[in-house]
């Protein structure tokens, strides 16, 4: 039963021969797919194109209805499955912070890497510029806003944020809305497919206007 | 839209109707389901079960369960609720195997000792705690393993060596907590062969100012 890691008991050494195998795949069909171009990447800002957001709204309707027949049909157990703890105020301010990011630089994390894969020079400038902000988080984290290392139990501004909001450490959607996982797949399904009627919709409205 | 297209969208609302219909079972918090009316329990107690809730003081961490193993303590009850087979093949020294259903049903319920510590652990913490419930409606001083056997095993019996450059303090932790994992798992450990090799701390030497403020 998956996942097999957990119930077979594997160790870290297979997991990263596995993470090796399918990271390569999924950087491979990433870089198929035009992600590691930063041109078309950024032009879903524009709504010209949309295919990133096509994309990624597939794989999570595709994860999630995987989810819940696999679960259905007993080959997956999805309590074994690691769920990041939710921290809302950080996920919001990570999530505006990735996308300035992501419409001045033209990538993500991911397809950065994806980029440079194909030797891309701004692929290289973005890749060391989030491990230069992830290395200055990383060392100014534990500091008060004078510099000062913190006593214990006191808390930064940033520290207070990046604890805040727990919604817990295994929140879900259904949980949250109390309703069965069923219900929620089929909204955000719903959801899903109204989204790419109205992507194809702008994609043919500003597209054309680009060609023009 | 072309044909294709609303093709497309159809089948994705049929799955999407199929899978709302299916029951997904991790909208249920416990993995472990339960009829309240099996349990040998009052009706009283039954309508007591919902107004208990565990919060993290009930929860007895894996490093504090460890030392009073080490120590031999004599204070506290420790059962595994998994399955037998689970409980054969890997279990925590000192702990009875009392299977979940068993212990939720008969007479295990009335018969377990009120003055010591009782200590319940599952794979993780999900089942425990829906019998911590039950005991704690019996009045009976019982506490959930924080994390269950799966933390157990990675934190307790399989501690993650430091890196090269970490200090003292973290290796002589890590060595501690590795004799003690052998100890645990009966086995004898050679525990430096483990340590990766260190990195001394580079000095570095204070600048020597020359020039105007040299002599002051």
């Amino acid at each position: 039963m998956a996942p097999f890691a957990k119930t077979y008991g594997w160790n870290d050494e297979i997991g990263f021969v596995i993470a090796f195998v399918i990271g390569i795949a999924f950087g491979f069909f990433l870089e198929q797919g035009g992600f590691g171009n930063p041109r078309k990447l950024a032009m879903q800002f524009y709504l010209r194109d949309l295919t990133v957001f096509k994309v990624m709204f597939t794989a999570i309707c595709t994860a999630m209805i995987g989810l819940i027949f696999l679960q259905y049909f007993g080959v997956l157990n999805f309590d074994l499955i690691y769920l990041n703890p939710t921290y809302i105020y950080a996920a919001i301010v990570g999530g505006v912070i990735m996308g300035i990011g992501f419409v001045v630089g033209g990538y993500c994390p991911g397809t950065s890497l994806v980029g440079a894969a194909t030797l891309k020079t701004d692929a290289f400038f973005f890749i060391g510029g989030f491990l230069l902000g992830v290395f200055i988080f990383g060392e100014t984290f534990p500091l008060g806003e004078t510099g000062v290392a913190l006593a214990d139990g006191e808390k930064s501004f940033i520290q207070d944020i990046y604890t805040g909001g727990h919604l817990g450490d295994r929140a879900t959607l259904p949980e949250y809305f109390n309703t069965s996982a069923g219900i929620i797949a089929f909204i955000i399904l719903v959801i899903a497919l109204a989204g790419f009627v109205g992507a194809e919709w702008l994609e043919k409205r500003f597209g054309e206007k680009e060609n023009s | 839209m072309n044909r294709k297209r609303y093709i497309g969208l159809g089948i994705g609302l049929v799955i999407g109707l199929i899978a709302m219909i299916v029951p997904a079972k991790w909208a249920e918090k416990e993995s472990v389901s339960m009829d309240n009316k099996e349990l040998s329990l009052s009706p009283q107690l039954i309508s007591n079960l919902d107004k208990v809730q565990l919060i993290d003081k009930d929860k007895i961490s894996p490093f504090t369960l460890c030392d009073w193993i080490i120590e031999g303590r004599r204070s506290y009850y420790l059962i595994d609720i998994r399955s037998e087979k689970e409980y054969q093949k890997d279990n925590i020294r000192s702990a009875i195997n009392i299977p979940f259903m068993e212990l939720a049903k008969s007479d295990y319920l009335y018969g377990l000792p009120k003055d010591k510590l009782i200590i319940l652990y599952s794979d993780t913490e999900q089942s425990a705690s829906v019998l911590w419930k039950v005991l704690k409606t019996l009045n009976y001083k019982v506490y959930i393993l924080k994390g269950g056997y799966q933390d157990w095993q990675t934190i307790v019996l399989n501690p993650k060596a430091p890196a090269e450059t970490s200090s003292d303090e973290d290796f002589n932790q890590y060595k501690t907590r590795a004799s003690v994992a052998a100890f645990l798992k009966g086995e004898s450990l050679d525990v430096d062969s483990t340590l990766p090799k260190r990195k001394a701390k580079a000095i570095i030497p204070l600048p020597i100012k020359k020039g105007k403020d040299q002599g002051c």
